[in-house]
């Protein structure tokens, strides 16, 4: 009897301990975790270690170390370090600084207010000037990176943009004279057709860059925000414009007329895009990262060129999408965060990224590598800008509606009529959804 | 002995131990509740049956993920059954668990069969059951490398004369290449599983079967398939509970190696659901998120729920 | 008495009967199945075998002609792939979370698959069937109220809350698998160990354990496959390189890879990383565990 009833405490209290092991473990914990002083912060960014931006930034952050003689610690997350920080946001324990492009910035900070105002940063000083006056304000007449009070919530260090890439090696032509408009474009992929040259490649699995066709010929047919308004439109009646059904059509005529590279509907990025980079097709219309990208598997004596995505009108805008910093709201060492942030834009770090990273830096007065010297000079020539896909990022829009039928008429399986139909429906039913 | 895995309530032997043993042992065991299954139960709720929860509260609210939440009561299922992306990644699914489900069983079994007296089978059983070990993420990989239009499958075709090769990885094949992946990479797991219930079966029912002259389709239906019955309810269970979760392969899969967003033809129900949180390209929709994984839930437990009922059957005791 | 209850500790798989009757014929379908078998023998060694030459191959060559050997043996790749993406730390990470929350899973359900095999009441019942519940839900749904969970309590991005997760979520599936194998356990074993005095607990760990060798390893190989190749938590809840698992690391290489230009050869020499230590362990555990995986489905 005595055995059992000590049998009986013995149980009681390893429960009693168990029960007080994992309450430690679920709430005791927070507090280990010291406050530190405001001479580290944190950094998750969207680079990972090894690429060329990310060797820059490395030695920024040494440098802005030395000098201020501060901890930064940083994260290389990659891509994805936007998509990790959301959920974070609901707790206490956030990064003080993080980057990345506008298009996913807004939609994981901007749109829930969740970004502080960067006004010290703007006004930090950069080699003798306020850093907000690096950045050029025509960049941004179509993006809003403020808040309604005007406190920007971002401080853009990198634009990107887009164009048609050739090898101006194998086609110097195109370098002296390329096609501005969409005939001489047209024209030149008969052209190239005809001397039995593959005009257009295309990795067809990557919907953002299908979409970035129809997105572009929208944009050139009515100008910025043309698409935006498109988009937003709950009635679905903005797609019976002639000009969507016209922009639908000139995507419809490239696949039609076979210039785009066989088996661009079937294969796995990166493939088209190597077989481009080895003259497996003359052009193909990319980012401005293309240059860094492909230049490991680039033919021999391959020479980046580009010119701007011809014009089917008046319309001529630029896409310049910014990239650049945000300090979440909740960030304790937000001081320090946008030092560092406003340090990154002097000349120094700007010229690297442009020389070695062969991005296209912000300030305008930075470096730029010459495979990018064409869409540099065509950026500070243009009288407007764009964003990819006008900036369109209602929730799941672009996922669930736009490239699925998108993704349809880019790779052959409906027509232009089909496409414009498709996605009147698929937009009213979306809007529906969204209360 | 009974030789089912599977927990019924009332096997022959539970049912009638409280009767003989009664009083010390039982009773004794019974306070052994809280060491016992008090650790296990502590982590399985905190950390599963909460989160459950948590799911459908969220659920019915409109939240992207940081800032306010606000009650939306059950707009996001009503979006959900209007969805028809929604209906075609449930569908896809469906498709897993069941043409893949019945192809790696068909397979398996067959294999157990060839495999049981075959010389060498240790080699072959190690070899084919290994793929399973090898993350899925691998063959995502792999599969781009293999099947684009310059890829290894092409080359192997074009001296053979196929001028026009499949266009392995356009939109609509992806999905069946997902599928018959999958399949390259169970079957040799079920089939292991499979073959030690072969295996168990005692010579002498093969004796009496050649003795009685049945022929090889007879001794399949009478002896071999009822006497593996209850691995096979086993397999059947492991099987719906994996295939639902299916994810990592159909993002790399389709996603240009992660980069992007893979094409909503190869949707499953999870990735759905991850996509809606997690693609980084709009502004997260966490209520529809976990909307759609709850109604998954939902259809899963019908499933199971179902095929138990079906696969129950009385086990042969041998 | 008590002691000769447990069975002899190396379990040995029933010896092999191969009857004179054939299980499926002789005919000529057999001979095209044990035909194809080999085929998939050969296509599953062949595949590892081109993947491990590719490694030392640099990605010109590799797309030029895939099926191109290497001209030499240079580790260039995998030390690019190893340091570059840090993957030394990934298996590490990898290794002792799968290992840890194999062993705990295995420790925390077993005493509670056993009494509930072995209790008859209402409550058993009703949590056996609670446990069996979980088995339907998919990760998916528990992914996001348990990252605001675990965030809330420092959890996130930490191997411990990984480990912990991995543990709770493995409970039904551990639980249902080692309940169905105790019940299959002759009960007069331990009536016969009670008649000798032994306790409760004692009746457990020196009678019933022994006996379930069999199923816990089962259960210990399935968690130990399931949480080495586990991905979606890891690469949601873990956020910093130095506490990326393996899966979690792969796919931030391949994003590297596909950013920075891709490089095929250093990406296969990363696939070799990945794969073979799991051969490895493979051909050194062996048959063991193929076996333990099968030892408690069956008897």
């Amino acid at each position: 009897m005595a055995t059992r009833v000590g049998r009986a405490r013995w149980s009681t209290r390893l429960a009693a301990g168990v029960a007080a092991a994992v309450a430690l473990a679920l709430t005791g914990c927070s507090g280990s975790a010291a406050e530190q002083s405001g001479k580290e912060f944190t950094y998750w960014s969207m680079w990972k270690s090894g690429e060329p931006q990310q060797k820059v930034l490395a030695d920024a952050i040494a440098d802005f170390e030395q000098q201020h003689n501060v901890k930064i610690k940083v994260q290389w997350q990659g891509r994805t370090n936007l998509q990790k920080l959301v959920p974070a946001l609901n707790t206490n324990d956030v990064p003080d600084l993080v980057d990345g492009p506008y298009l996913k910035m807004y939609p994981a900070l901007a749109a829930t207010k969740q970004a502080l105002g960067l006004g010290e940063a703007y006004a930090t000083q950069v080699d003798g000037k306020p850093a907000g006056e690096l950045i050029p304000a025509k960049l941004l007449q179509n993006i809003n990176i403020k808040y309604p009070d005007g406190q920007p919530w971002m401080l853009p260090y990198q634009i990107q943009s887009d164009a048609v890439w050739f090898n101006a090696a194998k086609h110097p032509e195109l370098k002296t004279n390329p096609p501005k408009t969409w005939g001489e474009f047209i024209a030149l992929l008969d052209r190239l057709k005809a001397a039995g040259e593959t005009p257009i490649a295309a990795d067809g699995d990557v919907a953002g860059y299908n979409a970035a066709y129809f997105g572009t010929m929208v944009l050139r047919e009515s100008g910025p925000g043309a698409l935006m308004k498109l988009a937003s439109d709950k009635s679905g009646a903005a797609w019976d414009d002639p000009a969507v059904l016209d922009a639908a059509k000139k995507v419809e005529q490239l696949v039609k007329g076979g210039y785009f590279i066989k088996g661009y509907q079937a294969s796995k990025f990166p493939a088209q895009q190597q077989k481009w980079a080895n003259n497996g097709a003359a052009l193909m219309f990319m980012g401005s990262w293309m240059p860094t990208e492909s230049a490991s598997y680039a033919a021999a004596g391959f020479e980046f060129g580009s010119f701007p995505f011809p014009t089917t009108g008046s319309q001529d805008s630029q896409r310049a999408d910014v990239l650049g910093f945000a300090v979440p709201k909740k960030a304790k060492n937000a001081k320090l965060a946008q030092e560092f942030a406003a340090f990154f834009l002097g000349k120094k770090y700007q010229d690297a990224s442009g020389a070695e990273a062969k991005m296209l830096p912000i300030r305008s007065d930075a470096t730029t590598a010459p495979e990018l010297a064409d869409v540099k000079a065509t950026l500070d020539n243009a009288s407007a800008y764009h964003q990819q896909l006008d900036g369109v990022a209602f929730p799941g829009y672009n996922e669930k509606v736009l490239s699925p039928n998108d993704d349809e008429l880019f790779l052959g399986k409906i027509s232009a009529e089909q496409f414009v139909s498709k996605m009147k429906a698929a937009q009213i039913a979306y809007w529906k959804t969204q209360n | 002995m009974t030789t089912t895995a599977l927990p019924r309530a009332s096997s022959p032997e539970t049912r009638s131990t409280p009767a003989r043993r009664g009083g010390s042992l039982a009773d004794q065991r019974r306070r052994l509740f809280v060491p016992f299954v008090g650790p296990a139960l502590l982590l399985y709720v905190v950390l599963f049956v909460v989160p459950i929860f948590g799911a459908v509260w969220i659920s019915f609210h409109k939240w992207a993920g940081s800032g306010p939440m606000t009650w939306s009561g059950i707009d996001n299922y009503r979006g959900l059954v209007a969805d028809p992306l929604f209906r075609q990644s449930l569908g896809n699914t469906l498709k897993l668990l069941f043409v893949v489900g019945i192809a790696i069983f068909v397979l398996s079994f067959a294999m157990a069969l060839v495999l049981r007296d075959m010389a060498g089978r240790k080699i072959v059983r190690s070899v084919i059951f290994f793929p399973h070990l090898v993350n899925a993420l691998v063959y995502g990989i792999l599969v781009g490398f293999i099947f684009n239009p310059d890829g290894l499958a092409n080359s192997i075709l074009k001296p053979l004369g196929v001028d026009a090769p499949p266009q392995w990885l356009a939109q609509d094949n992806l999905f069946p290449l997902i599928m018959v992946t999958m399949v390259w990479m169970t079957t040799g797991y079920y089939t292991t599983i499979l073959m030690a219930g072969v295996d168990r079966i005692p010579p002498y029912y093969y004796e009496d079967c050649a003795l009685a002259g049945a022929n090889a389709w007879q001794r399949l239906r009478h002896v071999i398939l009822p006497l593996t019955w209850d691995v096979f309810g086993v397999c059947a269970v492991l099987w719906t509970i994996s295939s639902v979760k299916i994810f990592e392969i159909i993002w790399i899969f389709g996603a240009s190696n992660g980069t992007g967003v893979p094409p909503a033809q190869t949707w499953t129900a999870a990735v759905y659901t991850y996509v809606t949180a997690f693609s980084g390209d709009s502004i997260p929709a966490y209520g529809a998120a976990t909307a759609s994984a709850v109604l998954s839930l939902f259809l899963v437990t019908v499933l199971v729920v179902l095929l138990r009922r079906v696969m129950r059957r009385d086990v042969i005791e041998f | 008495m008590r002691t000769s209850i447990a069975p002899p500790a190396t379990r040995r798989w029933p010896a092999r009967r191969r009857g004179p009757a054939s299980l499926s014929g002789t005919g000529p379908l057999r001979r095209v199945g044990v035909g194809l078998m080999w085929l998939i023998v050969l296509a599953n060694v062949a595949g590892l075998g081109w993947m491990a030459l590719q490694a030392f191959r640099d990605t010109r060559s590799i797309l030029a002609t895939p099926w191109g050997l290497p001209k030499g043996f240079s580790v260039e790749n995998f030390v690019e792939a190893w340091t570059v993406s840090d993957f030394a730390t990934a298996t590490w990470n990898s290794t002792w979370v799968t290992l840890v929350s194999s062993v705990l899973t295995v420790a925390v359900a077993a005493p509670a698959a056993y009494w509930l095999s072995r209790q008859e009441s209402r409550l058993s019942r009703g949590l056996t069937l609670f446990f069996v519940l979980g088995l339907g839900v998919p990760v998916q749904v528990i992914l996001i109220p348990l990252f605001v969970m675990l965030n809330s309590v420092r959890l996130i991005d930490s191997l411990v809350g990984l480990n912990l997760v991995y543990i709770g979520l493995s409970m039904p599936f551990t639980v249902f698998l080692l309940t169905g194998f105790f019940r299959s356990l002759p009960a007069e074993l331990e009536e016969a160990a009670a008649l000798d005095g032994a306790s409760p607990a004692g009746v457990f760990w020196r009678v019933m354990l022994p006996m379930a060798k069999g199923g816990m390893l089962t259960a210990f190989v399935l968690q130990l496959i399931g949480h080495w190749n586990e991905t979606l938590l890891a690469v949601t809840l873990l956020h910093s390189t130095e506490n990326y698992t393996l899966p979690v690391a792969l796919i931030s290489f391949v994003q590297q890879q596909t950013y920075s230009g891709a490089d095929w050869g250093g990406l296969f020499a990363g696939l070799c990383i990945i794969v073979l230590p799991m051969l490895a362990v493979y051909v050194w555990l062996g048959r063991r565990l193929t076996e333990g995986l099968t030892l408690g489905m069956g008897k």
